[in-house]
């Protein structure tokens, strides 16, 4: 037994559940918080009411989730609406597989299981799976969580939905390709697709990529929210419009499921981006968090670390949901295609231009790239005129006619 | 590979094409139960055929024969099933599958690659799907299959002949007497061994090396660097054609545009 749980294989299925669960109790709490800022925001208390500072207020609103009647309406196809929050649920808990969360784990220094092994007799990886290709299985993964959200739509039968799903669909396939450019700065720089790799580069150097790379740390960020389906990019439920989007005629635990998919990619995201551009657990005045630390203090040390930072990030995105308005559809498109794509473009382009010289490691150089690349931007975007969309462009030739028409007749024209 | 083997591989092809022609949609058939035992049928003959010398999956065993034979199966019903939905849906197991046939073979990059490019092209395929289908109940288009029995007969009589010679350059892996089969696991155990003992296993075993990022990443930018500029190109101009095709006249700041009924503006499409 104890052999079995200090192998690799058996400390990583471990790993697996008890990552598994906090991912889950940190959702609840998630939540939670994302109403008590949303109160902060417009200045009222929040939930307040179960437990102290409402802090039982998650257990509540589970147990509702779970006591609710299970309706399936009956206009929907069954098998889909079924299994679509199935899926999404399915996705959002594979996706977490091969984040590094704590290093390296050296057993002779667990408190009772190490005690039959010499130091350095057995280390293991503190990360349910080390894929050399962990980067693009993120991707991977992600990608396939739209499935969910576009199978929901289209088998409830009902044309709210549906528009959340084709809406999700359109804004997945465009986030998608500024995301992946954003990544691959990354990799060109760090000369690795292997996560724990791409960490311990930063943890022994010191230097965040972050600090090489901002403008492609920023493109991470905004496509991250646009992949979760958070706000400013939540045009998929846009309450407003659609009723609740995709999951308008979910409710219970299949309404639930979908809830906890979405915060549950949240942390996935924002500890991807904790791992490739804020350098995971390693911080600069605890000169405990080394790559070589394997002591199991270190680790401990190294996974509250890694925990602080995927909660300010998460609070970041709470922030942002609750200040900024949502995108308007063809914003979003014109967003993508228009802004962040160009700019990843460039940003890919001269990172590898950076490789080619050697100076994809220095500082002030990358920096460099980042602002021309930045400048330029800024540059195009001043000297060109805002785009005529869509329906602006209807306005304005029914305003002509109408200026005309007013210019003829004399009548009254409004506006 | 002896007559009988042959004899079989084309049995099962027969088999599966008869079962695969039943099973595809027509109103004039009642359920196609028939056709899936016969296909099933041939999936048997098949099995006996690896079973029985050709042994195609190498060291992988019984998972090889697991997800192969879920391939299959979805990879049928992406073509038999009357709504677009589901096909699209099976078509996405039929991908999942093949992807963990390559991490079988520890080609872990080919798998991810292919999940990622699949999932993006057949979410593009699903949004067709789910804009020309309709929820209630089969349209006419989908519950007929257009040329049934020419297409299953060209499909499958070209299965037949590349498999049939694909088994026959195949070397035999494993005899097939008993003794035999011991002596050459044997022997292949005695060669794992010592290759591992000289620390050299990525080279006897070029399995290991085939699922590196570098070593793909080598080969492409060495070797098919044409290649790749070629299908770069390819995708420009691809890229180039869309972008013509959905081309949009809009009027500009200044420029007085052309009248149109009121109902019309702005929906007129200038071809390129």
């Amino acid at each position: 037994m104890r052999d079995f749980f200090t192998s690799q294989f058996g400390f990583s299925l471990l790993l697996a559940l008890v990552v598994y669960g906090t991912i889950q109790g940190a959702v609840a709490y998630c939540i939670l918080l994302e109403r008590k800022i949303a109160a902060w925001t417009q200045d009222r208390y929040g939930p307040n009411r179960a437990g102290p500072l409402g802090l039982f207020q998650p257990f509540a609103d589970g147990l509702k989730f779970l006591f609710k009647e299970d309706y399936i309406p009956g206009h929907v196809d069954r098998v889909l609406f079924v299994l679509a929050p199935g899926l999404v649920f399915l996705i959002a808990g594979i996706a977490f597989l091969v984040i590094p969360w704590g290093g390296r784990l050296d057993v002779s220094t667990l408190p009772w299981l190490g005690d039959a092994y010499k130091p350095g007799e057995r280390v293991l990886d503190v990360q349910v799976v080390s894929l050399n290709v962990g980067l693009l299985y993120i991707l991977a993964v992600m990608s396939l969580s739209v499935y969910g959200v576009v199978l929901g739509g289209w088998s409830s039968n009902n044309k709210y939905s549906f528009y959340g799903a084709m809406r999700a669909c359109a804004q997945m396939l465009a986030y998608e390709i500024p995301m992946g450019l954003a990544i691959l700065v990354v990799a060109l720089t760090m000369g690795s697709l292997r996560l724990e790799e791409i960490l311990a580069d930063q943890a022994s150097t010191g230097v965040w990529n972050v600090f090489r790379h901002p403008l492609a740390a920023l493109i991470l960020f905004i496509t991250a929210l646009a992949e979760a389906n958070r706000a400013p990019f939540d045009l998929a439920e846009a309450e407003q419009e659609l009723v609740g989007g995709y999951h308008t005629e979910y409710g219970a635990l299949k309404f639930g499921l979908f809830f906890l998919a979405e915060y549950a990619s949240m942390i996935t995201t924002s500890a991807l981006i904790v791992v490739l551009f804020f350098g995971g657990w390693h911080v600069w005045f605890l000169g405990l968090l080394t790559p070589q630390a394997a002591s199991a203090g270190a680790v401990l040390a190294k996974l509250l670390v890694f925990g602080g930072k995927v909660a300010v990030m998460i609070f970041v995105y709470m922030w942002i949901r609750w200040s900024l308005p949502r995108f308007r559809f063809d914003q979003l498109m014109r967003l993508a295609w228009k802004s962040l794509v160009p700019l990843s473009l460039g940003l890919f382009v001269s990172a590898a231009g950076l490789l080619y010289f050697g100076w994809h490691r220095s500082i002030p150089a990358c920096l460099a790239t980042n602002t021309t690349v930045l400048v330029g931007a800024l540059i195009v975007a001043a000297r060109s005129k805002a785009p005529i969309t869509g329906r602006q462009a209807n306005l304005l030739r029914e305003g002509l006619q109408d200026e005309h028409r007013s210019k003829s007749t004399g009548a009254y024209s409004v506006g | 590979m002896t007559a009988w083997a042959v004899y079989t591989l084309y049995a099962a092809f027969v088999l599966g094409g008869c079962g695969l022609y039943l099973m595809l949609p027509n109103p004039s058939r009642g359920k196609p139960l028939a056709g899936a035992a016969l296909g099933l049928l041939g999936l048997a003959a098949l099995l006996v055929v690896w079973l029985a010398g050709l042994n195609p999956a190498g060291s992988s065993g019984v998972f090889f024969y697991i997800l192969a034979s879920v391939a299959i199966a979805c990879a049928v019903r992406v073509i038999t099933h009357p709504k677009p939905v589901y096909c699209a849906l099976y078509f996405v197991i039929v991908v999942l599958a093949t992807a963990a046939l390559c991490l079988l073979q520890s080609a872990e990059f080919v798998a991810v690659a292919m999940v990622i490019i699949y999932a993006g092209a057949i979410l593009v395929t699903y949004v067709f799907v789910i804009m020309l289908a309709q929820q209630g109940g089969s349209s006419f288009a989908d519950v007929r299959s257009r040329e049934p029995f020419l297409s299953v007969a060209a499909g499958f009589l070209t299965l037949a002949v590349i498999s049939v010679h694909a088994a026959q350059a195949t070397p035999q892996r494993h005899a097939t007497s008993d003794a035999n089969r011991a002596n050459a696991a044997l022997a292949h155990h005695a060669e794992h061994v010592t290759s591992v003992a000289a620390g050299d296993e990525a080279v006897s075993n070029p399995s290991v090396l085939q699922g590196q990022v570098s070593t793909i990443g080598g080969a492409v930018m060495t070797r098919y660097v044409v290649v790749l500029q070629l299908s770069g190109l390819l995708l420009l101009i691809a890229m180039i054609g869309a972008v013509a095709m959905s081309r949009k006249r809009v009027p500009q700041e200044g420029v007085t545009p052309p009248r149109a009924p009121l109902g019309q503006a702005g929906r007129e499409v200038a071809p390129f």
